[in-house]
């Protein structure tokens, strides 16, 4: 294992009482810096729950055009102003929480579901399992992420799905890694000597006692990883590899803005804007998170 | 140790903001433009052979070759390397006469065996050779004059005239190409054009330089010199062209436009072109296998629209798949115009009442004006009760994908197209809608026997009569119009941001799509 | 050391081996017209078949990937289908552009991050400590090809300041040409005496790399800040504080020293988001580099450069996380490398 992977894999080894929870809990509520960032998420997650609703104009957030309104600027009627094909923005960033958050969302979750077990598996079973798990995550770190993610969606076919499929393929390995750590590293606790002991099975051991430690640092990174995943899918739609018209995501918007940005500023400053304070939300609670519940970061 | 290093550190600091200093209290330097054309184009170059070039390359290569004669926007013909030419009764016998005093760029004089060995070899391996394709053979009886002998009557100086596959190139090129297919990459160029190759930067940049023997000389205020910048994004070359960097931007975003002409230093010229936009549906599978389905379509979608948000108005909605001003067009085509209330009534005759059935439309995603209209069709069509699903897809694949398997295909295919050399009657007639047993760019997979014959019949015909090949075409027109295997969206008009400062009559013509005339453009005195 | 360099070296040419094998099959079994990226968008079939047979894309799989291999291994990385420029020369073309960018961004987030990071450590919980904590944030968070946009409207579009695009000015590159030595603009331009070379060269390398450098900048004030406070909490600190040594020199010395290699794997981590951000970042301002080539062979499925680009990217990710990891070992000898 590397120096650079020891950096980011270290983690309490205890097992995490059930007291030692409500402190950080407590912790967490009483940071400002926090209940802002979490204010912010749970304000865009209800957002992208409620958006048809919200939005001024559902239809023109999806994508109707709307041609006699076109290229109109921040007014009373239009807060954001209105597009090149005259849709109220407003609607359209109101709507494009919901592709935004539900990719992030998808591709943690898939990360996690496929880096995670293996992870797991490697870390705490070793041997020739953990060596081709290593050479497998080998193979996909040596890429950057998005590098790897940008050919993949370019070949594929440029798509939201396509986007997200990728991008999950290229932050597996980053869970496979945090959990392998994990799991070696509590290969001989106590506790897990005891488990043994008491005949308890292997996979048992594992999904309960093992993953229960991974949790905290799976949660950190996973948040904070939401937010970079934002950032990607909208950095991947303002290329041409991501979402497709009329899709209302934000990256895709931004796009649409730039080459009236002089003069038409707000078709692409709003949505660009959604993306900043998502991933903003995304960065702060995992920091705070992270100061919370790991002891040894110097927070 | 500390001294020394603080030593280090202060010197460091001081040297840096020293330079910077200095360095930004440079000005800009101001160029000696007086004899440099600085303009950014699109244009990429796929290869530098002109007998392989049949893409973007070609508005170099229409400055650095010239062709046997030019094609006027109205029809008629200019002198090229011909000064004048005839053809024999039956159409099959075309006799070309070489202008005197004409050389190469390597100083060669061009000769009758030039042409010859030129169009010879455009035909036997060039990117388009498909236009040579009646060519039966070439004589030389002397060193000016050509003879161009065909398997069937055909239009050899429209063909000979075309921005593809009908460039001159001098003897020596040919030989040393054929010995090595890249001779031509790095840069090097043979024609008897006014410009010539000086540097390329891949992706980046071309530099052209005046031949001094060009034999239509440089009097009047010509420039010697003209730099391209390869600029694939139209908002930068807006941002150069403003900026002051460049003194001709080809393509600006349409949508800033009128911003720049209100200024007072630039004027829009809009000539028209030989592009246009056709949606193609696929007439293999129901529902667009039913005729009135189609021709309910044909009436939903909402022409005027699309021009105002696809081309900004800078277009007219086609008649048939010809562009307007090529031949075989004409005002008595029909064409579809928006009717939502006949576009249901057709669907209910068609069994269909309330549409209730879903088209997936596919599109070139790089493609912005089809980017920025497809939804207004989707939204259209939804008024009819028809769902579409819009799917942009770069245009390689898109093509590949529709041309695989057209039962599985797209429903709705939209294409920006535009022919070879000016005759869109053995081009997109016949490209487009002919049947053929491998689908190429008939991307509605039609297959109609009377239009078939009607366009044969066409192409036989325009070698010998012009109005013989339009009555056919007409009638050809007509069953497209009845049958609606695609609707034929608009034909796009070029935009071109003139400054002041500069004369450009001449410098764009209808029958050469892409390219700028540099030798035409010449600054206001 | 070198047993593990030796073992590094081989797995990452085992890695490699992988990443050309995977990214060929990805390109050859998509779709795409690579005839018709050759010829141009009007091609006939006729054509189209003479050129498919010429680049031998009708052989079959294996004997394709076997000619694919040996002419990498020759340094014959194919030619771009698009303009039949050298692939591998293509990458050797624009690598300085995309490097002057990369290292200017690495300067600045050094040059920015470490003293605003030991500035809100000096000042926990006090107001710079909060300032940097949230400018680091934000940098972080912000998307690039935005804040791109953004500078380059403000600064050159509304305040006239700086040059929107490009790296040189055409006066430059065309009229005066800075001599090519390094293919670094900059450089060249200084060791010729070139000033208003060197001055065009500057100004244009402003936006592009204080855009790139946001994130770079947010992440080393955070890394710093954090190993900072870690280690000025430590003994040896507070022994030195009661010996009577001075605040500033405890700062800057000892515990800086300490705190640098966890800055160092920042800088390390960082480049993979450099390489990538170029992509956006040259896409704004229109910057000659590798993230221009790579950008327009994706949106045209120009493959040969697609897998250039890929290749070279897994060469010069890995090689740069094996420097991190060898300075880092010789830094602080608590790691060790097996």
């Amino acid at each position: 294992m590397t120096a650079v992977a020891d950096w980011t894999s270290a983690v309490a080894v205890a097992p995490a009482a059930p007291a030692r929870r409500r402190r950080a809990w407590r912790r967490l509520r009483r940071d400002p810096i926090a209940l802002f960032a979490a204010t912010i998420l749970a304000l865009f997650l209800l957002t992208a729950a409620f958006a048809p609703l919200i939005a001024p104009s559902a239809d023109q957030g999806r994508g109707t055009a709307h041609v006699a309104s076109r290229d109109l600027g921040p007014s009373a009627a239009h807060l954001f102003g209105t597009d090149h094909l005259g849709r109220d923005l407003v609607s359209r960033v109101v709507m494009g929480t919901r592709p935004a958050l539900g990719s992030a969302v998808a591709v943690v979750l898939l990360a996690v579901l496929i880096g995670v077990p293996l992870g797991l598996a490697a870390g705490y079973v070793g041997g020739r399992i953990d060596e081709a798990l290593s050479r497998l995550t080998d193979l996909f770190l040596s890429f950057p992420p998005l590098l790897l993610a940008m050919v993949i969606a370019a070949l594929l076919g440029p798509s939201l799905t396509h986007a997200v499929f990728a991008l999950a393929i290229s932050w597996w390995p980053w869970y496979a890694r945090l959990a392998r750590s994990v799991a070696q590293s509590l290969r001989h606790a106590p506790f897990v000597d005891a488990a043994r002991v008491f005949g308890v099975r292997t996979p048992t051991i594992i999904a309960r006692h093992v993953l229960r430690n991974a949790l905290t640092p799976i949660l950190v990174q996973a948040t904070v990883d939401a937010g970079t995943v934002i950032l990607a899918v909208g950095s991947l739609s303002f290329l041409g590899l991501g979402s497709q018209p009329p899709l209302p995501d934000w990256g895709l918007m931004v796009s649409d803005g730039r080459t009236t940005v002089l003069t038409d500023w707000w078709i692409a400053t709003f949505p660009g804007l959604a993306i900043f304070v998502v991933a903003l939300g995304f960065n702060l609670l995992g920091d705070a998170l992270r100061d919370v519940l790991d002891p040894r970061s110097g927070g | 140790m500390r001294g020394r290093m603080h030593v280090i550190a202060l010197l460091t600091v001081t040297a840096t903001t020293a330079l910077a200093a200095a360095a930004w209290a440079q000005p800009a330097r101001k160029g000696d433009s007086q004899q440099l054309l600085r303009v950014a184009a699109t244009a990429a170059v796929t290869t530098w052979d002109p007998i392989k070039s049949f893409s973007t390359e070609v508005l170099y290569m229409a400055n650095i070759y010239e062709p046997l004669l030019y094609a006027n926007p109205n029809g008629t013909f200019r002198p090229g390397l011909a000064t004048s030419w005839s053809h024999s009764a039956d159409g099959k016998t075309w006799t070309f006469h070489l202008r005197k005093g004409v050389t190469f760029h390597d100083g060669e004089p061009l000769t009758s065996a030039a042409v010859k060995s030129s169009i010879e070899a455009a035909a036997k391996s060039g990117g388009a050779s498909f236009i040579w394709a009646a060519l039966g053979s070439i004589s030389t009886p002397d060193d000016s004059t050509v003879v161009v002998r065909t398997k069937s009557p055909a239009r050899v100086d429209l063909i000979a005239s075309s921005e593809d596959g009908a460039w001159i190139i001098c003897p020596q090129a040919l030989a040393a190409v054929a010995k090595d297919a890249n001779y031509f990459e790095s840069g090097k160029d043979c024609g008897t054009g006014p410009y010539t190759i000086k540097s390329y930067k891949a992706g980046s940049q071309v530099v052209l330089s005046a031949y001094d023997k060009y034999w239509g000389g440089w009097s009047g205020n010509r420039y010697q010199n003209v730099v391209v910048e390869i600029t694939p994004e139209a908002i930068v070359q807006q941002q150069r062209l403003t900026s002051g960097q460049i003194d001709l931007a080809l393509s600006v975003p349409l949508e800033n436009v009128k911003r720049l002409t209100s200024g007072g230093k630039y004027s829009v010229v809009v000539q028209p072109t030989s592009q246009n936009y056709t949606a193609f549906f696929n007439t293999t599978r129901p529902p667009l296998d039913n005729v009135l389905v189609r021709r309910a379509l044909s009436y939903a979608i909402p022409y005027a629209s699309i021009i105002k948000v696809g081309a900004y108005g800078y277009g007219s909605q086609s008649r048939g798949p010809v562009p307007r001003g090529i031949f075989p067009w004409s005002a008595s085509t029909p064409q579809y115009r928006e009717n939502l209330a006949l576009a249901r009534r057709l669907l209910a005759r068609a069994g269909h009442p309330g549409g209730h059935f879903s088209l997936k439309l596919t599109y070139a995603a790089e493609n912005q004006a089809e980017a920025r209209f497809a939804p207004l069709i989707k939204d259209a069509f939804a008024k009819i009760g028809v769902r579409v699903s819009l799917r942009g897809i770069l245009f390689n694949q898109q093509w590949a994908a529709a041309k695989a398997n057209p039962k599985k295909a797209q429903d709705i295919f939209l294409l920006l197209y535009w022919p070879t050399y000016s005759d869109a009657g053995s081009d997109n007639l016949y490209s487009l809608f002919h049947s053929s047993a491998k689908p190429f760019f008939n991307l509605s997979y039609w297959k109609n026997p009377a239009y078939d014959r009607l366009v044969d019949a066409g192409s036989a015909a325009f070698g010998v009569s012009q109005a013989k090949a339009q009555a056919a075409y007409a009638k050809a027109l007509k069953i497209l119009y009845d049958q609606a295997p695609g609707a034929f969206l608009y034909d796009a008009k070029l935009v071109l941001l003139q400054p002041k400062a500069l004369s450009m009559a001449g410098a764009a013509n209808i029958n050469y799509p892409f390219v700028t005339f540099f030798y035409a453009i010449q600054k206001k005195a | 050391m070198l047993h593990w360099l030796g073992r590094r070296l081989l797995t990452s040419a085992v890695t490699l081996f992988a990443v050309v094998t995977v990214t060929f099959l990805l390109a050859r079994v998509v779709p795409s017209n690579p005839a018709s990226l050759y010829i141009g968008p009007l091609a006939r079939p006729a054509e189209v078949a003479r050129v498919t047979k010429q680049l031998g894309l009708d052989r079959p799989l294996p004997v394709q990937y076997a000619k694919y291999l040996r002419n990498l291994v020759v340094g014959d990385w194919g030619r771009s289908l698009a303009t039949k420029e050298p692939v591998l020369g293509g990458i050797a073309t624009r690598l300085p552009a995309t490097l002057e960018l990369i290292v200017g961004a690495i300067v600045v987030a050094v040059a920015l991050g470490i003293p605003l990071g030991v500035l809100a450590a000096r000042h926990r919980a006090r107001a710079p400590d909060a300032v940097v904590r949230i400018g680091s944030v934000l940098g972080i968070s912000m998307p690039v090809f935005w804040l791109g946009l953004l500078m380059q409207a403000l600064f050159s579009g509304k305040l006239g300041l700086l040059p929107a695009t490009s790296r040189l000015s055409l006066e430059t590159s065309v009229l005066n040409p800075i001599p090519h030595a390094t293919g670094f603009a900059t450089f060249d331009a200084l060791v010729v005496g070139d000033w208003s070379g060197l001055g065009d060269a500057a100004r244009h390398l402003v936006l592009p790399t204080l855009t790139l450098a946001a994130y770079p900048t947010g992440l080393v004030a955070r890394m710093t800040r954090a190993s900072m406070l870690e280690v000025l909490g430590q003994d040896y600190i507070r022994t030195a504080r009661t010996y009577g040594l001075r605040e500033r020199r405890i700062l800057w010395r000892l515990a800086l020293r300490n705190a640098f290699p966890p800055t160092l794997t920042v800088i390390g981590l960082s480049f993979a988001y450099l390489l990538t951000g170029t992509f956006f970042v040259e896409l704004v301002y229109d910057w000659p580099g590798i993230g221009q080539f790579a950008t327009t062979a994706l949106l045209n499925l120009d493959y040969p450069v697609i897998m250039g680009i890929t290749l070279f990217g897994a060469i010069g990710f890995l090689s740069i996380n094996l420097l991190v990891d060898v300075v880092q070992a010789r830094l602080d000898p608590r790691i060790s490398l097996r």
